[in-house]
């Protein structure tokens, strides 16, 4: 019934099936739709320093961005991953996530042995996807160190190397790329399937002629190797998911602290991090940079996710028009004065889930109207506030 | 008599009448605006001048400036079909990207010769790196982009991911795309690197929107020269024909075209005795394709559509929602006849949000000289 509703008013997809950007970004095959709802949310520094989208890219240092759950930080993550990976600037993003499977802080080895398999997996999939032999030609040395990665990345990178060798490019817009989702990846851009990739792709399945029993941060080492001679000019490491349910503030501080002592060494070889954390960690994260003293010079840069009413408004706006709509909110749908934009971004409080969430229960009150009422209500409005799934 | 229009569509340097406002605000963005934002969307209605206006800048600029055009329903292959793979016409692609290789070495040599062993997304990527990399190019490189609103979205959707993303993978190209406002960007790299600015973009709106009896006057001036030349029209008649439609509220310039075009094939029309007939097939050919072989189907819209269309026009005020349109019209919204309109830029948001509409700039001024 809801689908039918969208349907008729113009929407090719439910843009408010999920408000979660995790859930967006792994419920279609192709490109996600989320990249195209995205709006930039406001970023802001020590002294109300704006942060623009290309700051976030490109500045050389390591940021830490803060926000409610809710604000966004995993979209702003995705995004920023995706714009590495289809910008020219040769920037490797890796995605090292802190997810709920950790039970316990982990120590700078286990860290280093998780980041390593990170940049193998990630190094893979952005060299298939930027592959240009005219001007990287396939030498021994460059086959050799990529053998090594898909080693590392283990049977998931074997398969999905197998499964691109052994079938058609799919029907899809991002063409070989539908097929990162197999390790965990979302597609950013169409990748074809090319006589040179498929003969990258054989070269790598071959036994490695070196046998090495390296550990932890040497592998992170030769990961980085492998980016530099594959020629990836800096490498962006993204935290996220440090802040799953079952964590305390002080776990996260205690899952994180092992990873600040290699912040100065990394970042001299041009391995810069953005770790997208919950704000109640603001404080411990301060307060173990301070207790380090090799962190001590270390200019610590935090910024903060922020979402003003007009961007809300905005966000809802690019909902609808990404589905195809020409309607541009719900007051469209709603009985006369009743603004019901304007509530729904009010009683958001600032946070864009939270938004998205109320839309979504809004509409499910809605379709299940009576058949004579064709108009969202002062008592929907108020059913719907009584009945939210999200608070 | 009936009456065959000349063809209008396509550009004429001769008919063109140049807007020097809005190409040096053009080039104001795209030589030092912009910013991280490297697309400029030029949004107008139907039949207003956005294609005319890009080859008036291909041709001006072209000459001192590296100005690739692209042409989206030309990449598009003949065949009907839903695979993604083949939705392009490689043939084309490659005849396209031999010409931009050539033109490009005029500017600079290290620019790479055309190489049928890659993809033509690769040599796309070469093309990018190189002006960027390793050329000094006097001027930034410049993407011309037409034909977006005559294909099929899926087919933009394509176009835009393997021809035109590319182009925004490093700062130092611009883009414009000429649209129709309900035709958006969907790929993100284009939607993220778009021109948000609004003091822009209403400034570049407000100038494109022409109106005022000069304009008129000169094109009506071009016009003979450009598709008559062997008609001899009288001055003094053509000072009445200037006059009358300067006192048109459209000043639209397809229609102007259009119904002088008219005019002037059959001297037996004057221009006050046009039907109402007459100018509703002129509104018609205004919001057709350009090209009956444009991939996207020419947009039907129905009777009950158009009369309903009038009836807005007429009735509705400058702009409504839903529910005016019920209360002032008291007709219960035809969101299924209003779709098609939508669909070809005839309605189109009033721009203040809230789900407010319009019937475009120019067509709504026509459609109420043809309830008159």
């Amino acid at each position: 019934m809801r689908l039918t509703f969208l349907n008729s008013i113009g929407l090719n997809h439910d843009p408010f099936a999920t408000p979660v950007a995790e859930q967006e970004a792994s419920s279609v095959d192709d490109i996600p739709t989320l990249y195209s709802y995205y709006l930039h949310p406001k970023l802001t520094s020590i002294g109300d320093l704006i942060i623009t989208e290309k700051a976030l890219r490109q500045m050389e240092k390591n940021l830490f961005i803060y926000g409610e759950p809710g604000d966004g930080k995993t979209t702003s993550r995705l995004v920023l991953e995706a714009e590495c990976r289809t910008q020219i600037e040769k920037t490797l993003a890796v995605t090292y996530l802190l997810g709920e499977d950790i039970e316990r802080p982990l120590t700078l080895e286990e860290h280093g042995a998780r980041l390593a398999k990170a940049i193998a997996i990630d190094l893979f999939i952005q060299v298939i996807e930027q592959f240009n032999p005219a001007d990287q030609p396939v030498n021994n040395k460059r086959i050799e160190v990529l053998k090594k990665q898909v080693a590392l990345g283990g049977r998931h990178i074997q398969r999905l190397t197998r499964l691109i060798l052994d079938n058609n490019i799919p029907n899809a817009r991002a063409g070989l790329g539908a097929y990162w989702r197999n390790v965990g990846i979302c597609p950013v851009q169409y990748v074809p399937k090319t006589d040179a990739i498929v003969e990258l792709l054989q070269k790598c399945l071959e036994k490695s002629r070196e046998k090495e029993h390296l550990t932890g941060w040497d592998l992170v080492a030769q990961g980085l190797y492998a980016a530099r001679l594959w020629g990836f000019k800096r490498i962006l490491v993204m935290v996220d998911g440090v802040d799953t349910r079952q964590r305390t503030p002080k776990a996260m501080g205690q899952l994180l602290e092992p990873l600040f002592e290699k912040l100065a060494g990394l970042t001299a070889q041009d391995v810069y991090f953005r770790f997208f954390l919950p704000l109640e960690i603001k404080k411990p994260v301060e307060r173990i940079l301070r207790k380090h003293k090799r962190l001590q010079n270390y200019k610590y840069i935090p910024i903060m996710i922020k979402w003003q009413e007009d961007s809300l408004r905005r966000l809802l706006v690019q909902r609808f028009f990404a589905a195809g709509s020409h309607i541009d909110g719900l007051d469209v749908l709603a009985e006369r004065n009743l603004n019901i934009d304007e509530k729904l971004v009010s009683a958001a409080n600032g946070s864009p889930r939270r938004l998205l969430q109320l839309v979504s229960d809004l509409i499910d009150v809605y379709v299940t109207h009576k058949p004579d009422e064709t108009r969202i209500t002062a008592p929907d409005w108020r059913n719907m506030l009584e009945n939210r799934t999200y608070d | 008599m009936s009456y065959t229009p000349t063809n209008l569509f396509e550009y004429n340097s001769t008919a063109f009448v140049p807007r020097p406002a809005i190409n040096a605000e053009i080039q104001c963005w795209v030589d030092s605006g912009g910013g991280d934002k490297q697309v400029l969307s030029l949004i107008a209605p139907p039949g207003s001048g956005k294609t005319w206006l890009l080859n008036y800048l291909m041709s001006a600029w072209g000459k001192q400036r590296f100005v690739i055009w692209v042409d989206i329903s030309t990449f598009i292959s003949k065949k009907d079909t839903i695979i993604k793979e083949e939705m392009l016409d490689l043939d084309a692609i490659s005849i396209w990207l031999k010409r931009v290789c050539a033109e490009a070495k005029k500017y600079c040599k290290h620019f790479p010769e055309y190489d049928a062993n890659l993809t033509f997304g690769r040599m796309i990527e070469l093309i990018v790196e190189t002006a960027c990399q390793r050329c000094e190019l006097a001027y930034l490189p410049l993407v011309l982009v037409d034909g977006y609103d005559d294909v099929s979205e899926e087919q933009a959707l394509v176009v835009s991911d393997r021809i035109l993303a590319p182009f925004v993978g490093d700062d130092c190209w611009r883009m414009i795309i000429a649209r129709r406002e309900e035709r958006r960007l969907i790929n993100f790299k284009l939607r993220n690197s778009e021109e948000t600015d609004k003091e822009v973009l209403a400034k570049i709106k407000s100038l494109f929107s022409v109106t005022g009896a000069d304009f008129v006057y000169e094109q009506f001036q071009r016009f003979i020269p450009a598709y008559h030349k062997n008609i001899t029209v009288d001055k003094r008649i053509f000072e009445i024909w200037a006059g009358a439609f300067s006192q048109y509220t459209w000043n639209h310039p397809f229609i102007n075209a259009y119904l002088f075009d008219q005019a002037t094939s059959n001297s037996s029309t004057a221009l006050s005795t046009l039907t109402c007939a007459q100018l509703m097939d002129c509104f018609k050919a205004t919001i057709q394709r350009r090209s009956p072989e444009a991939p996207k189907p020419i947009e039907k819209i129905s009777d009950s559509a158009f009369d309903i269309l009038r009836k807005i026009a007429c009735e509705a005020g400058e702009s409504w929602t839903e529910l005016d349109f019920e209360e002032q019209l008291g007709l219960k919204y035809p969101r299924k006849e209003l779709e098609p309109l939508f669909e070809s830029g005839i309605i189109v948001p009033a721009g203040n949000g809230y789900s407010r509409y319009k019937v475009a700039d120019g067509l709504r001024e026509f459609l109420r000289e043809l309830c008159a």
